[in-house]
């Protein structure tokens, strides 16, 4: 394949991803943010997903539902009396992009949900009241302020589109090839590091590129002028409301859902799967290093994104410095096979063996973007005055953090402790790339399950990863529906 | 402005020192140990299934420290490719004695690269010629790579299939097979090489490209390594998929099924034979020959097949049961390394237009 065409097939699946995701997370993000509906709520618990979960195990839920042997083709025929699958998108160009965008929409769905259950009522009333129209309302209002979210939401799944494999080698047409492909051929198969070099610098600089781009949006992006403690009410569902949520909804369930349950479910009809995984003597010292590693990682990162947006906050009020907002999204935009070229460099250069806690930096290091989004969000809902008054009347710095931000950024720190804490979980390139010495993690474990022919048990154990994600989600959201109660009760 | 400031310089102070405690501490005690110790450890770089609680490396830990008053340390580096890799990036300080992960495939990269010691291992003699790298390298080296197991790339059939078995590599272009197939990428997998070679040593540099033009409509996908790939064949998405001519021993072994089957053909099929080798330079190369001497002993290979799933390379080691369903080749054929790779380069542009 021409090197032209590499990079522009790399590009093109990505957005069209990107685009469908984008198109589900923001309709979904609308019911989670404006309406009563108990499917949307479920579905933020399954915000970190797509964080954690192995993409060969995404790829595998995908086969085992849509494949020619999986569950939705054997209804089908059931039903039909057919004898060959009638279903066949899996392996195709569709096949890449659907999985890519339902597989990603919750990213965007919980960057903007978070942002537009914030979104001061007043400024809608006054142009309401002006007679302004529902489409200008939202065009002015509400996507103004949900454009900044929505692009760096949009940004991330791009970039893990971009520097998707196993889904695009094995859903996409035959001889197909990315960019990452291509590092990964080089450096391991063929030991060419200069051209290995070469397409690692093209990759990461489109990322880059992306990322820059993400950044100019965020500059443009308004700061709330209203209260973060106002928390909008949910309406309830009119009739066209509800059917566009049933049609949207039915599509989530059975492209992203069902896929995705797909993997307990051949744990639990394969016999002993289970259970072959929870009495595996290394099962608990593995989920034991996962829990560790991962509230190591989460606490790093959440506190290094904590002083850095409150730095560029202090530093820049007004986003003028662009370079503030791009910088922590440049870990995001080195792909997995140049870390790992890094890393291992760095180890050697410093003599360096491997622990949990190098382990836990490497990850707080890569993840701390995520963390940074959240709180950075939870810090533009802050209206410039309460800084003004704050740096007029505290007596100290750390008396500002500790009276002013850190209670006010009380919902943004959860999301950026449970986001963190899920990535770290399902991580298992780390762990693989810095080898720790008798250590292994709960991911680690999983993917050597796959690779040892143990395929239902590496469904069991990615269960546990996603059953975890899942219930650190459910606590932080019933923890940031606690805070919203006390709000309430205070102003009241 | 000030504040700003603080903050900063508080946090990359703290950092700072945070990160030079630890990397003292660490430093310093790497130190002690390459004094004292290194002598006392061989430690050897492998791929990642090899070390991890299905694969061969930890039993083979334990009976070597029994026997031996050496520690073996067994570092995984991720896959076999990145064996070679990162043992090429530290030729110039090796810190590995042993490499475990160098196969027919890129054994000869490990040689042109220089990066391997010559060592003939104590009962080598018992290894069969055929498995022996003089086959695969230019230089015809006998003793560079120890082989330590070995087995054929081969077509696994599910009998529950439909479908009638291939008798032949030409009979997979049959309509029949349409998207019955399942390959793997030969640039990210090693059974994908496999079976480049095995159609390049089967058709010729003329015959293959057709072959593989023809063979297009057959594969239901080019999976990116063994793992997914052979994940969709066990989950039934294609009857067919290639992997080894043991791998259903371990269906038999573990799942008490003979429903899938290794298909032999009459035209020959491609080994694979996995060696391990000496590093250049190596901190502790008396330890590592003691390892490598340990390796190809019959204590050692009786770990080989039921973590492996290959043969083991001494003939003196009783096969489990389970192997009776893994069936051997008659005809072997060899592919030198440089030219599949190169072929796969090329199949893979014909494969994209």
């Amino acid at each position: 394949m021409v090197f032209t065409k590499i990079i522009a097939f790399s590009i093109f699946q990505a957005l069209l991803s990107t685009l469908v995701a984008v198109i589900l997370g923001f309709a979904s993000a609308y019911y989670v943010a404006k309406k009563k509906s108990l499917f949307a709520d479920i579905l933020v618990s399954f915000s970190a997903v797509p964080l954690c979960v192995p993409p060969l195990l995404v790829a595998l839920g995908y086969v085992l539902f849509f494949g020619n042997n999986g569950s939705f083709n054997r209804f089908l025929m059931a039903v039909f009396n057919l004898q060959e699958a009638p279903f066949s998108i899996l392996y195709s160009f569709s096949g890449i992009i659907i999985a890519h965008g339902f597989y990603n929409f919750p990213i965007i769905m919980k960057a903007v949900a978070d942002v537009w259950q914030r979104l001061p009522e007043e400024e809608e009333w006054a142009a309401s009241l002006l007679g302004a129209s529902r489409f200008r309302l939202f065009k002015t209002i509400s996507f103004a302020h949900l454009r900044s979210p929505l692009a760096s939401a949009a940004s991330i799944v791009f970039l893990y589109c971009f520097f998707s494999f196993i889904i695009v080698l094995l859903f996409g047409p035959i001889g197909l090839t990315t960019l990452e492909v291509e590092v990964y051929r080089a450096s391991r198969l063929s030991l060419d590091f200069s051209k290995a070099a070469f397409f690692a610098l093209v990759e990461t600089l489109i990322a880059l590129t992306i990322v820059y781009f993400y950044s100019s949006f965020e500059k443009s992006g308004l700061r709330s002028q209203g209260t973060s403690a106002v928390l909008r009410e949910k309406t309830k569902m009119g009739l066209s409301s509800r059917f566009f949520s049933i049609v949207l909804f039915g599509l989530i369930s059975i492209f992203f859902l069902f896929p995705l349950f797909s993997i307990p479910v051949k744990a639990v009809f394969t016999k002993a799967a289970f259970k072959t995984v929870f009495f595996h003597k290394s099962f608990l010292p593995a989920l034991g290093a996962s829990l560790q590693s991962a509230s190591i990682s989460a606490l790093l990162a959440t506190s290094f994104a904590f002083v850095y947006a409150l730095c560029i906050r202090i530093k820049d009020p007004l986003k003028k410095n662009r370079f503030f907002r791009f910088f922590p999204f440049i870990p995001m935009a080195i792909s997995s096979v140049v870390l790992g070229f890094i890393i291992t460099n760095l180890l050697f250069a410093l003599r360096l063996q491997a622990n949990l806690f190098i382990l836990s930096l490497c990850q707080a290091f890569l993840f701390w973007p995520f963390a940074f989004r959240q709180i950075q969000f939870s810090l533009d809902a802050i209206p410039q005055a309460i800084d003004e008054a704050a740096l007029m009347l505290s007596p100290s710095l750390l008396y500002r953090v500790y009276k002013i931000y850190l209670p006010l950024l009380k919902t943004g720190i959860i999301s950026a402790l449970s986001f963190s804490f899920a990535m770290s979980l399902g991580d298992a390139s780390l762990p693989l790339l810095l080898a720790i010495p008798n250590i292994q993690t709960l991911s680690l474990f999983t993917y050597r399950l796959a690779g040892s022919y143990r395929f239902a048990e590496a469904c069991a154990s990615g269960s546990i990863i996603l059953v975890l994600s899942v219930f650190i989600f459910y606590i932080g959201e019933r923890q940031k529906k606690n805070l919203k109660r006390e709000k309430k009760v205070r102003m009241r | 402005m000030k504040s700003f400031y603080k903050i900063i310089t508080l946090s990359i102070f703290s950092l700072v020192i945070a990160l030079g405690v630890f990397t003292s501490c660490n430093k310093s005690s790497k130190k002690q140990l390459v004094k004292d110790e290194r002598q006392k450890k061989i430690l050897v770089y492998a791929y990642d299934s090899f070390t991890s609680d299905w694969g061969p490396g930890p039993a083979l830990k334990e009976a070597f420290e029994k026997q031996s008053d050496y520690e073996l340390e067994l570092i995984s580096v991720g896959d076999a490719g990145e064996v070679l890799s990162k043992a090429l990036l530290e030729k110039k300080s090796p810190r590995a004695d042993v490499l475990i992960g160098l196969d027919n495939h890129n054994a000869q990269e490990a040689e042109n690269h220089g990066i391997l010691a010559i060592y003939e291992p104590k009962g080598s003699e018992g290894i069969a010629r055929a498995i022996r790298f003089s086959n695969f390298l230019k230089s015809k080296t006998e003793w560079l790579i120890t082989p330590y197991d070995w087995g054929y790339f081969a077509l696994i059939y599910d009998t529950e299939s439909h479908l009638p078995a291939p008798n032949s590599l030409e009979e997979l272009s049959q309509e029949i097979y349409k998207k019955k197939l399942i390959l793997m990428d030969p640039r990210t997998s090693t059974p994908g090489l496999g079976f480049v070679s095995w159609t390049y040593a089967v058709f010729g540099e003329e015959g293959y490209e057709a072959f593989w033009k023809a063979l297009k409509p057959s594969i239901l996908t080019m999976a990116p390594g063994w793992d997914s790939g052979y994940g969709l064949f066990t989950a039934g998405e294609a009857p067919l998929v290639i992997s080894y001519s043991t791998s259903p021993a371990y269906h038999l072994e573990y799942e008490d099924t003979s429903r899938y089957q290794a298909l032999i053909f009459d035209e020959g099929h491609v080994m694979q034979v996995e060696g391990a080798a000496l590093v250049s330079g190596a901190p502790n190369p008396d330890g590592g020959r003691a390892f490598l001497d340990f390796l190809i002993s019959k204590e050692a290979q009786e770990i080989i097949p039921l973590t492996q799933w290959m043969y083991p390379v001494n003939e003196e080691v009783v096969l489990p049961a389970s192997f009776a369903i893994a069936p051997k080749a008659e005809k072997n054929l060899v592919v030198a390394s440089e030219i599949a790779l190169e072929a796969s380069k090329r199949l893979m542009e014909i494969l994209a237009d």
